[in-house]
Order: structure tokens, then sequence, then C-alpha cells
């Protein structure tokens, strides 16, 4: 198949990008990026430029992947990541943009690539349970019921792609910040820090530069892990409950 | 103890409440409730324009000889119009700081027209409402047309000499120009409302698990309840169904 | 080279005790003194990084990917594995012990793994500490699962997730650290060598992958987690990135590297589409509790519909050859199975490479919605990824190189044959012998790092200190300047290139040659006269890669394809000592299958007399066959058996 490409290319940070038009063959069977594998090789033999792109693990788990393909975050397959879009979604003579994550909390380093370090930051802020090694108690000792646990491994599924980011009309990391902090309230090894936990985390976010969160539900929608939207309704809680508390 | 622990100190708690996304959000959507319960209030007094003349002025003025109260019940709605807008303003200003740079193309999958186009919707409100106060309640504009003083229009009954606002409306309503914008700003505030009231309950933490599709559906009915209501005014007019002689 | 494994004396379930009281401590005031780096962030690095910033020691961590929570240990599925008996169906420490030698064909210390098992109780708690939602019965208690061909139910799983959910976990220990300035975290940052100076390991050379800064970090000993190298193939279940760049270099500095022939290839991956595949995805091992692999029995139905096939047409030949296991035999058994019935002719797909595995008489005995519920996110992975349903027709599946069982020799300390230089997780040799059990690696990376280096470090710093170092010193002058020579001959073979006017090639096309010569020759099955042809080609590809490798771009920014080069290098010299190592073997076991060493019936024979030893390499030059030293294997406790699943 006959792929036209409007490419997004940035040489660096403080450098200005533009489109790029590409033309691929493809094979229906390629992914996404075993197709733009294909046109890097045509670009470096030909001596031009490849695109940068990030990826890694290539099957939808390690989050690297992040472009925005014909205005979709992911692509047009709902619950995807890009590296598991395959080109049988496009019929013959398709004309695909591709553009990076934006978002000023994810400068472009180089084309596609962004940095997205905020989310770390945010995650390092309290993201986590204070336990340390050597010092948990017989993992049966507290007994979680089946459907809470479901209920916080449905918010624990975020692989931290930034897709949430990208969708959103604002640029908010809401969905990724809720994640984290309805994963680890939900259960009881987490209650102990929520308030904690909640304030230092929607203080980071607010210092990374994200928008806000106006309830359009963009980020689900294009959550390659089709995190609910009901995880921002429950940050908005822990927070409610942590500004109320006196401690 | 932890750097990022200090951080939550009492003075660090409270700066970080008060100027917080979140905060502003909560902010907002506890005057957007305020302002959606007066809206609803207001459709309601209005709506005894369909009970005729007398009712309609009885009710007019039993609200303006409310006096001090009259005074806080407007400082009050002041108050959340000024705080909702400031931060409406305070958080677009952000979001568009989030993204400076657009996309060549975004594409929509969930959200509604009404959810893109709040800030829009209550610029349009706004302006709306600096002119139905300027319209109805000073008489500023449209106080008077067709060379009739309409604001200054006196009801005498057997009890008092009173203003006839029910003249008033039903002659502005029969004017086209005035009656479009009424019911263009109408259909402007039931979108608002729509994706508003959902949007509170969800900013507050309730709108959630089983509660979230009561509240889906309280919002969009809320605001085609209130738009409705609203509207029925000037096509009753419009129909000669109210104010006919 | 010295060899001393440094196994405590005393009785196989004490030697542990023994160890952690007769290894020395450090004072806790001084630790904040000791600075330790860490070279990856998967499993056994975020995990050893944390629990070493806790105890207080002053932490540098790398990773060459954007974030730590990236790292390729994020893409087990299966599970973690513990001796934690909650099923009350007979298992124990000593069993998981014994199950591990066993499934390792003999070809691991009884030690390591013995240790290995005995921590793996304390992993789960730490991990369900830490908020990792491991699946739960109604009543609330912990569930688990046979995995593997276990006969016990000691795995316990996060839905197909479990590396994930366990390497967030870790990540998080680690956010936790940073977040108290414990540790320093450096993403994006890619080690190009290790700094050996006085014969210790003290530091390491970095490059920055956004800026290209080639920067010197010194600390008082060095850990390597820096994963295995199945990418040497250039298709396998690995993600891109990963590499051997790290522990190869080291091994250039004098570590010795063993058992590099011992690679696993996973039974059931996806097959190969078509020549621009770029990677294998695996779908797991758990589909064959209830699939049925089979190839048409007649070359004449190939190419037909499966379902126009009719019963009796069909060879189910892992069910007829090992009537008691069927279709659950161990993933060395299963692999090689695939290839014989393929090399016989037998595949079902243009490229010789793929058999069936069929649900349906699964889905006719316990209905769709049954089997949906086990595996139905496998099934949508499998349909998004071929556009096949697998709930109409069978998957075509074949095996994929997708973990590696050699590594960098270390001691029982988890030290290398060079000082101060610490190797966990899967770039290590130590506990998984010639095969690993499917859901051991994540308990392995995480037994290292939670709970054995923590330990065994502290050793190292009381007993060995080298004393303070400043970057300064030439052995950093010289290790930089080599670095920064190699990258420069990288970016000038693209240069030279384009000037005589030669054909560019891309560096993706030597690895893809490279991994085809692999694949063929030290894959699956292994002869003395294949791997004597890889090891003439291989030094032929080399040369033509660092004459027609074309790299684009500079040093001094993010360049993707500098980053792959100097990968591709490494495994292009690396894959030699792989071929030297299968051809030393001169015997079949676990994942290493010898052709020469079979049974009638296709069987591994192993040969104890003569290989019962760890076969570690030391480097002697690029081209140069290294030298071999060996550790023998003392097998007290265990009976050395043949392995069946007839």
């Amino acid at each position: 198949m006959d792929i036209k490409l409007k490419i997004w290319r940035q040489p660096g940070p403080d450098q200005a990008g533009f489109f790029e038009d590409h033309r691929v063959e493809a094979d229906p069977h390629m992914s996404f990026l075993e197709m733009l594998d294909v046109l890097n090789e045509q670009l470096l033999v030909a001596g031009k430029d490849p695109v940068a792109f990030d990826h890694d693990c290539r099957e939808g788990i390690c989050g690297a992947c992040s472009m925005v393909i014909d205005g979709h975050p992911h692509g047009p397959r709902a619950g995807t990541t890009t590296c598991q879009l395959h080109m049988r979604e496009y019929h013959d003579g398709a004309e695909i943009t591709i553009e990076p994550w934006r978002a000023s909390a994810f400068p472009i380093i180089k084309d596609l690539v962004v940095d997205r370090s905020a989310f770390d930051r945010i995650q390092q802020a309290g993201g986590y349970v204070s336990v340390g090694t050597g010092s948990a108690p017989d993992a049966n000792t507290i007994p979680i019921g089946k459907r809470e646990l479901d209920e916080a491994f449905d918010y624990a599924a975020c692989i931290g792609c930034g897709a949430c980011v990208a969708a959103c009309p604002n640029a908010s990391s809401m969905l990724f910040v809720a994640s984290k902090v309805a994963h680890l309230s939900l259960l009881p090894q987490g209650k102990v820090e929520r308030k904690h936990r909640a304030r230092k985390l929607v203080a980071a976010m607010d210092a990374e530069g994200f928008g806000s969160c106006t309830n359009h539900g963009e980020c689900s929608a294009s959550c390659p892990k089709s995190i609910s939207v009901d995880a921002i309704a429950l940050l908005n809680r822990e927070f409610i409950r942590a500004g109320l508390a006196r401690d | 103890m932890s750097s990022s622990k200090q951080a939550s100190a009492p003075f660090d708690r409270l700066v970080n409440a008060l100027t917080s996304t979140l905060s502003l959000k909560i902010v907002m959507a506890l005057t957007g409730l305020g302002g959606a319960g007066f809206v609803l209030f207001h459709m309601a007094g209005n709506l005894q324009v369909f009970l005729g003349r007398d009712t309609y002025n009885d009710y007019a003025e039993l609200l303006q000889g409310l006096g001090a109260f009259k005074w806080v019940a407007r400082a009050g709605l002041l108050t959340i119009l000024g705080l909702h807008v400031l931060t409406a303003v305070v958080l677009t200003k952000r979001n568009q700081q989030a993204r400076p740079e657009r996309y060549a193309k975004l594409e929509q999958r969930r959200t509604s027209l009404a959810a893109m186009y709040m800030m829009e919707l209550g610029v349009v409100l706004l302006l709306f409402i600096i002119y139905h106060i300027a319209h109805f309640t000073m008489g500023v504009v449209h106080g008077s047309f067709e060379g009739v003083d309409y604001y200054a229009l006196q009801q005498v009954t057997e009890a008092s000499t009173r203003r006839d606002l029910y003249t008033h409306v039903i002659a502005s309503f029969q004017q086209p120009s005035i009656a479009i914008t009424y019911i263009v700003a109408n259909i402007a505030l039931a979108a608002h409302l729509s994706h508003g009231v959902t949007s509170t309950f969800k900013t507050a933490g309730i709108a959630v698990g089983r509660w979230k599709l009561p509240f889906e559906v309280l919002g969009p009915a809320f605001g085609v309840i209130v738009g409705l209501g609203n509207i029925s005014m000037p096509l009753a007019v419009w129909a000669g169904f109210i104010g006919g002689n | 080279m010295d060899l001393d494994a440094k196994i405590p004396s005393g009785s196989l379930k004490d030697k542990w005790d023994k160890a952690r009281f007769e290894l020395k401590l450090v004072n806790p005031s001084n630790k904040r003194d000791h600075k330790l780096i860490i070279v990856g962030s998967g499993l056994a690095g975020a995990s050893a990084a944390a629990s070493l910033a806790e105890l207080g020691y002053d932490i540098e961590c790398f990773c060459f990917q954007d974030s730590p929570r990236r790292a390729h240990s994020i893409a087990a599925q299966g599970g973690i594995n513990a001796a934690k008996n909650y099923q009350n169906d007979g298992d124990s420490v000593y069993r998981l012990f014994y199950d591990t030698i066993k499934g390792g064909d003999y070809r691991s210390r009884e030690a390591n793994v013995y240790r290995l098992a005995q921590v793996s109780v304390n992993i789960i708690d730490q991990c369900v500490a830490q908020g990792v939602p491991f699946a739960r019965e109604y009543g609330g208690a912990l569930a688990n699962r046979s995995f593997g061909g276990a006969q016990v139910s000691r795995t316990f799983y996060a839905r197909g997730q479990t590396g994930q959910q366990l390497l967030l976990g870790a990540y998080s220990a680690l956010n936790r650290q940073i977040d108290r300035g414990k540790i320093k975290m450096h993403p994006r940052t890619e080690m190009l060598d290790l700094v050996v100076v006085d014969g210790h390991a003290r530091g390491i050379i970095t490059r920055d992958l956004v800026t290209g800064e080639i920067r010197r970090f010194a600390a008082d000993a060095v850990l390597l987690a820096t994963g295995g190298y199945a990418n040497v193939f250039c298709l396998s279940t690995n993600a891109k990135t990963c590499n051997v760049t790290a522990t190869y270099r080291a091994y250039k500095r004098g570590a010795g590297f063993a058992n590099p022939c011992f690679t696993q290839i996973h039974p059931t991956c996806i097959p190969v589409s078509g020549d621009y595949q770029s990677k294998l995805t695996l779908m797991s091992e758990s589909l064959r509790n209830d699939g049925r692999v089979w190839v048409p029995r007649n070359k004449a139905d190939i190419g037909k519909p499966a379902k126009s096939i009719p019963e009796e047409d069909r060879y189910y030949y892992l069910e007829e050859r090992y009537p008691s296991f069927g279709n659950l035999v161990p993933r060395d058994v299963a692999s090689r199975a695939a290839k014989k019935v393929c090399d016989a002719g037998y595949s079902i797909s243009k490229s010789g490479e793929a058999v069936y595995l069929d649900f349906a008489e699964a889905i006719g005995r316990d209905g769709q919605k049954a089997i949906a519920d086990r595996y139905g996110n496998l099934f949508e992975m499998y349909e998004r990824i071929t556009g096949d349903n697998p709930y109409q027709t069978p998957m075509r599946i074949y095996p994929a190189a997708h973990y590696t069982m050699g590594g960098l020799w270390v001691d029982y300390n988890l030290m290398s044959s060079i000082p101060g230089l610490h190797v966990l997780g899967e770039a290590n040799f130590s506990d998984h012998g010639a095969n690993r059990l499917g859901a051991s690696a994540l308990m392995q990376g995480l037994a290292d790092g939670y709970f054995v280096i923590p330990y065994t470090i502290g050793h190292y710093i009381a007993t060995q200190y080298q004393g303070e170092l400043s970057t300064e010193h030439p052995a950093f002058a010289r290790a930089e300047a080599e670095v920064r020579e190699r990258q420069r001959k990288l970016l000038d073979i693209g240069a030279k290139s384009t000037k005589a006017g030669a054909e560019r090639k891309s560096v993706d096309y030597f690895h893809r040659k490279l991994g085809k010569i692999m694949w063929e020759h030290c894959g699956m099955a292994r002869s003395a006269s294949g791997l004597e042809q890889a090891l003439a080609k291989i030094p032929d590809l080399r040369e033509q890669f660092w004459r027609q490798a074309y790299v684009p771009g500079g040093a001094d920014e993010l360049n993707p394809w500098l980053e792959k080069a100097g990968r591709v290098a490494d495994f292009l010299e690396f894959a030699e000592i792989m071929c030297h190592d299968a051809l030393y073997r001169d015997e079949s076991c676990g994942g290493h299958f010898r052709e020469e060493h079979q049974t009638e019936e296709g069987e591994a024979v192993r040969n104890d007399e003569d290989f019962a030893h760890g076969a570690v390499w030391e480097y002697q030059g690029v081209g140069i066959k290294p030298k071999l030293h060996t550790e023998h294997l003392e097998f007290e406790n265990v009976k050395l058996t043949t392995r069946s699943y007839k």
C-alpha cells in the first residue's frame, strides 16, 4: 500500500518545527512503527536525516511510544498504543499526519521525541507507599477484597505514556496523577499516606505546568489502557478530604 | 523527615490550598452551583408571567421590597459571578500556557461541543447578564423604545402604585431583536449548564461509580429545563399566547 | 582469573544465614560516604537502588530509557514464583530449589538457587506492602496458579502484567529515595565503559543521550543490572533497546562472561510476518493450558484453511511425543519440537516458521465465555497484531528468543571477577543454569536487588574499600578517550561511505544479518559445523559493518542511530563468544541443544562427566578466541537425573 505521510520535524528543542511530506510503500501486516522503520531506512540509505521517535517494547506496555496520529494520540484505534497499531487500519493511498505530544510540560527534544520527565517528578513527590525493604508483614496479613483489588488494578494499569495529556484540550495530566492516587488510596497499604499523597501530587502536577481538568473525558478516551475518567473524581475527592483534614 | 514532607507545613499548605489548580476548580464548581441554583430560581419566578400581569407584578414587588436582604443577595450573586469569572480566567490562562503550540489536528472522541466552548459560552453569558441587568433592572438599555418609556410604566392597584414590569417584559419580547437575543442567550445558558452542572459534581468527587450516570444526566437535563423554561417566555409572547390584548 | 564462588560452608539451608553473619557490616554513619553506581533500573536495578539508599548509601542510578519505569522488566506477563505454600499443596523452599535446579538442567549452583528459593517468600511480602495488586481470591487472600508445568501452584500474578506491576512497585520505592535525596537518577544516560582502577571497578563513562555529553562517574563500587542479550538474534521478544553493551564492555575490561550460549527460546510467540519485522511478541505460556499445538500430517494439506483439515489429518506432535505432559512440556522441549516439524517441511506458513495453537476443543468443551475469561486480553492482543480472530481460527505461533541465562560470572555475593563490580538480575549467570523456569526471572531480579546485594555489598565496602578517587585519575581519562574514539569511528563510517560513493547500509541491515546467522546456527539447535560457519561469517559481517554502516547525525544531539550503532557493534563482537561457548559445550543441556547429542527420539543428552561446570570466558582481543576458565559445580544435595516429560 502507498502511504503518504506528513511528519513533524524539529531538529532540536529550541529550533522551529515544520511538517515534512514523505511516501512509504507499506504492507498491511506491518505495525505502524515498522512502517516508520521502513521510512527511516529509506531516508538513511538516501543520506537524509531519519525521523526520531520514542519506542521500546513494541508490545504496548512500556509506554515509550508517543505520537499523535491524525489528531489521535496513539492513532485511531481505541485502547491501543502506537506500537500495536497496524497498517491494516488504513487504506491504500491514505494520508497520515504525525505530530508529537504537545504540552509545555513535555518539551520536544527532537522530531517526535518529547521529554516526559515531568511524570517522574510527579511520582517522586509521593506516588509510593513508604515501606522500607524488609519491613513488610506477611503478604496475607491484610485481606483485600477481589472487587476493591480489581478496581485498584484498573488504575494501576497506567503505562505513563502521556496520551492523556496529549489528548486533553487543556494539556492536563489529571488522569495520570489520579490513576496513581486512586490505585494507592483504594488499597489498605496506601491509605495511611493518602492525604499527604493527594496534596503532594497535585502540587507537583501544578509545578510542572500542566493544565486543569475541565471534565472532557478525552484523556480516558485516548488512554491505551482505557483507564476510567472516574479516577479524576476520586482524586478530587481525595484532595478535598486532604484539604479538610487537620493533619 | 524528608524535604517534601516539610512542605506540608501549615503556611505552605494554605498557600497550596488557595492557588492549586484543583482548589480553583472547586471554587469554580461551587460558584457555578450557586449560579445554577440562582438561574433555576430566577426561571421559576419569571414563569409567573404566564399567570398574568397582576401575579407577575406582585412577585416583582415582593422581591423589590426585600430591602437590605435584596442588597445582600445582590452582593452575594455578584461575588459568585466575580469568583466564577476570575477562576475561569486564571484556569483558562493556565490551560493555554500548558499548550502554547497547537496541534495541526486534534480530534475529539468523547467531549461535547458545550464542554469545548465553555469559556466562549461564558463570555456570551457575561455579556448577556450585563445587558439583562441594564435592560430590566436598570432600564438603561431598551428601557424605552418606540416612543414609550416602558421602564417607567406604573401599575396602580388598590394597595400600591408599582412598576409595571409585566408590560415591559411583554413589550420587549414583542421586539424580534430582543426576543432573539434572549433566546440565543438561553441556548448558551442551557449548553453552559449542561456541561457545568455535571462537571461540578465530578470536581466535587461525587459523580463517580454508581453516582456517575445520574449526574451525567442531571447536567443536560438541568440545562434543558432552565433553557426551555426561559425561552418559553419570549416564544409565548411572540405566539401571542401571553400579552395579547 | 579467580573464580572462587565463595560459597559458605555448612548445610544448604544454613549457608545464607551463615553468610549473613560472616559478611562484614559497614558502620551506618559511614554509609553515606560511600557512593555506589547502579546501571539499569529494571527489577534488579531499581530494587537494589531503593534498598541500598534506605541503608544510607549514596546512590547514582542510570538508565538509557527516558524513565526508569520503562525498563524491560515491565513486559513480563506471567508471574513470579515464591515458596509461600499458601495453597497447602506441598510446596516448600526445598521444592522450589529442587525444581529450579532440575529445570536448569543441573548447570547452576546449589547454594545460589537455594538462597533464591529462601528469599522468594520475602519478595511477595515486600511487593504487596508497596501496593502491588496481585490477584486475590474472593475471601481476600492471595491467589496462585501453576505455571510452566510446575506441579504446585506457587506463581503469584497480577493479570497478564505481573512484570509491570512489580516494576512499578520497585519504581515507587526508587522514587521515594529520589524524593528523600538519597538517589540521584540519570535517565536517558547510557553507560559506555567501565573504569577499572588498580584492579577494582571504580566508575563508569556515560553518554547523555539528549545532549551527547560524555561524562565520568567515580564510585566505591559499580553494580550492573542491565538485563540480557537476546537481541543478539535481532528478532526477539526483548524491547528494541535491550543490549549487551554494559556487560560486554565490562567483559572487555576483564570480567568473566559465563555460559553465554545459554539462551532461552520461548515457544509461543507470534511468527514473523515479513522482512520488515522489528520484534516478536510473546503470547503467555498459560495459553498452552488450553491450546493444542498441531501441524498438518500431510504436506498436501499445507496452505489449506485449518478448519478444512480433518481431525485424523492433524499432527498433535507434542501430545503424541510426550503423552504425559502433552502441550505443557517445558519451554525448551516445546520450542525444539516446533522447530523439528517445521524443518521437516510441515510449517503452516510460507516463511517455514509457524505451527497452530488451537483452542477449538477448549471452546467446545468450556464455552467461548470461559475461554474469553481466561485469555480474553491475550486473544485481543493477538487479533490486534495479526488481524486474525483466534476464537474462529487457530493461532499461529513459533518460538522466539526470549531470555538469556548466561551473563557475567558472579560469586555467591554477586561480585564478578573484577572486585567491586557486582552484577544483578538477568545480567548475571548465577541462578537459572541452562534453562529458566517460567515466572522465575522476576523472582531472581528482585531477590538480587531487595535481599541479596544489600547484605553482600557491605562486605566488599568493609573489607576492600580502595579509598577516595577523583575522576581525574588517568584510568578515567583513558576510558573516556576510548569511548570518544569509538564514537568518532562510528560516525566516520557514514562520512567515508558517502565520500566513496559506496552503498549506504543501515545499522539495522547488519543487525538483521547477524540475527539470521545466530538464529540459524546458534539458536534452538546447534551443531559443530553450523557454529564453525557462524564463526567464519561473523568477522566478515563485522568488517563490513565498520566499512558500510551509515550512522547519520552527530555526537552532540539526540541520535538514536548512533546509540544503536554502538550496541550492534558490540553484538557483532559478542556473538562470537556465544558461538565459541556453544561450540565448546559439547553436550545438550536445557536451552543449549547440540544436534550431535540427542537420543534417537531427538531428546537432549547431557554430559555431566565433562560439562558439569560453568564455562567462563576471558577477553583476549576482538576476533581472538577468548580464554576459557571453568567453575566446577558441586551437587551435594540433588542427584543428577535425566529430565523426562514422556
